[in-house]
């Protein structure tokens, strides 16, 4: 593929999907500077394969880019986790103050990985099985994941409102 | 409520997109450019590499001699076995120390090693003494005819009163005088008592023919290093770093018997899952002794740094006092496999014995039912 049509992919990309990407790996690595920095590594590896092969739709390119998100979200996750770097509080600095803001307040309080099932499934509309090829892991862990993620849900909302 | 509308909340301006794109597009630029260059420089390059590299093969054909520096080299020798033992596992006889606790011998053939073993009293060919089957005793002789064709053996003994003495770091031949080069950490030991530390260096027949003496020589060196190993406290750190499989842990929940939590989910063993077969089947002396060691030195630095040491002028006495409890109350119960070339174990503490020890220190380290630990690679 010839460097112009490489760039046009990368363009369209960054427009098409930056927002879902950034959903994506602020629910691992909780703040805005980290998750902005794996855009950009993403987006610069999609330019470097775009440059050798090309993807065979736009779903094949949606899935190739958030599954590199995650990858990389979860190595910055892991090395803030060690280093202690991570800004925690800068993602609740984003919240509102409307009528969700205490689902979002109890969703942050998931475990990451049922965060990412969570935010697949019910914002991007993603199917069961499509997450587990995502994620690598099977329809069943997927399955579990989301109810055990309703629970807890279920549990905090009614702490919170005892 | 409404959780799409929280997640829109998240978005990614356009002057960050724009930013994003032209950072990419200008990064790329750049390492092609570099590309064009790097490619014409490597030629002149490998030119020079080439041209220096006869020089010095040239160069060494001619000054080759047998009292010349041997510079560390991977062929010319390993570290084959290392380990220490606290005062009542020491697998021989420690009277014929010299006044440095230290014995240091190069032998070159089984019968040396045998008469050696002989003179120093050692239990390695004696049956009939109880620590003919030790671990060490078994590796000793492992060594035979066959290994001594080209080989020779480096064996190094010394005892010390501190835990933390020094590990291997290298060996050079210098004038006819072998040098074992230890490294000691600036942060001393606390725990007093007697420890004996054991060297299997394996060498090149070339090398141990040029040696007249031995000495050790011990630098002082301001990294802490891990000398007994690392300890991990569940599955979650292995597992997302891919260090250990999905395999690896429900072999481990196999052997458990139990369903195991893995990056909060649960992992459950189907009824007909073939496990990895243990290998090793059982873990050896030595590495259970350096479990223990790396799980008291992890517990020791977690409790300096909650005792603030600089405050407290009686930290070394302290420590010594909560470490020596430990030992006597931890106990690995179950060896779960090896992946990896990470131990899984089951490792309890007898919280009804700890004493003053202080449970806020221990609790986040005993918690998890599987622990794994993986020795310190030289």
């Amino acid at each position: 593929m010839d460097k112009r049509e490489a760039e046009r992919i990368l363009a369209d990309a960054i427009g098409k999907y930056s927002d879902s990407l950034f959903r994506v790996s602020i629910a691992y690595v909780r703040n805005r500077q980290d998750a902005e920095d794996i855009l950009q590594d993403v987006f610069l590896k999609l330019y470097e394969r775009s440059l050798k092969k090309g993807f065979n739709d736009d779903e094949h390119l949606k899935a190739w880019l958030i599954k590199v998100t995650i990858r990389k979200s979860i190595n910055v996750a892991k090395y803030n986790a060690r280093h202690r770097t991570t800004q925690i509080t800068d993602i609740y600095t984003e919240r509102q103050t409307d009528d969700y803001s205490e689902l979002s307040f109890l969703i942050d309080k998931l475990h990451p990985i049922d965060r990412e099932i969570v935010y697949l499934y019910y914002y991007e509309g993603y199917p069961v099985k499509d997450i587990s090829k995502l994620l690598r892991k099977s329809e069943a862990s997927v399955f579990q994941a989301l109810s055990r993620a309703r629970k807890k849900l279920k549990g905090y909302l009614s702490e919170e409102r005892r | 409520m409404n959780y799409k509308k929280y997640m829109e909340q998240f978005t990614v301006s356009e002057i960050t997109k724009d930013r994003i794109y032209t950072n990419i597009i200008s990064k790329k630029e750049k390492k092609m450019k570099y590309a064009r260059f790097s490619k014409g420089f490597a030629f002149v390059f490998i030119g020079i590499f080439l041209f220096l590299a006869a020089g010095m093969g040239i160069w060494y054909a001619i000054t080759n001699s047998t009292d010349q520096t041997l510079q560390k080299r991977q062929s010319s020798y390993i570290l084959a076995f290392s380990c220490v033992y606290d005062k009542s596992r020491i697998p021989f006889r420690v009277d014929d120390f010299d006044e440095n606790g230290e014995i240091a011998q190069s032998v070159g053939s089984l019968s040396e090693l045998q008469s050696f073993s002989a003179e120093k009293g050692f239990p390695f060919f004696d049956e009939t003494d109880e620590n003919y089957s030790a671990d060490l005793s078994k590796k000793i002789r492992e060594y035979d005819d066959v290994f001594f064709k080209n080989n020779s053996l480096v064996l190094l003994f010394k005892l010390s009163d501190k835990y933390d003495l020094s590990r291997f770091d290298d060996l050079r031949v210098e004038s006819g005088i072998m040098t074992i080069t230890l490294n000691k950490p600036e942060e001393e030991g606390t725990l007093s008592d007697l420890y004996a530390f054991v060297y299997l260096i394996e060498t090149t027949k070339t090398l141990s023919e040029r040696v007249l003496e031995i000495r050790t020589e011990t630098l002082q060196n301001g990294n802490r290093v891990d000398y007994f190993g690392q300890l991990y406290s569940g599955f979650d750190e292995l597992y997302s770093s891919g260090e250990i499989t999905l395999d690896d842990i429900k072999s481990v929940s196999y052997y458990c018997g139990k369903d195991v939590d893995v990056c909060g989910e649960t992992i459950t063993v189907e009824p007909n899952y073939i496990p990895k077969e243990k290998n090793p089947e059982s873990l050896s002396e030595e590495t259970l002794i350096l479990i223990y060691m790396s799980y008291v030195d992890l517990i020791a630095e977690e409790w300096k740094r909650i005792a603030n040491p600089s405050n407290n002028p009686k930290i070394d006495e302290m420590l010594e006092k909560e470490i020596k409890t430990m030992l006597e109350i931890i106990t690995i119960d179950d060896y779960y496999g090896t992946y990896n070339g990470y131990v899984a174990i089951n490792l309890t503490i007898d919280l009804s014995k700890s004493g003053g020890l202080s449970l806020a220190v221990i609790s986040s380290y005993s918690q998890s039912l599987v622990m794994f630990w993986k020795g310190h690679e030289q």
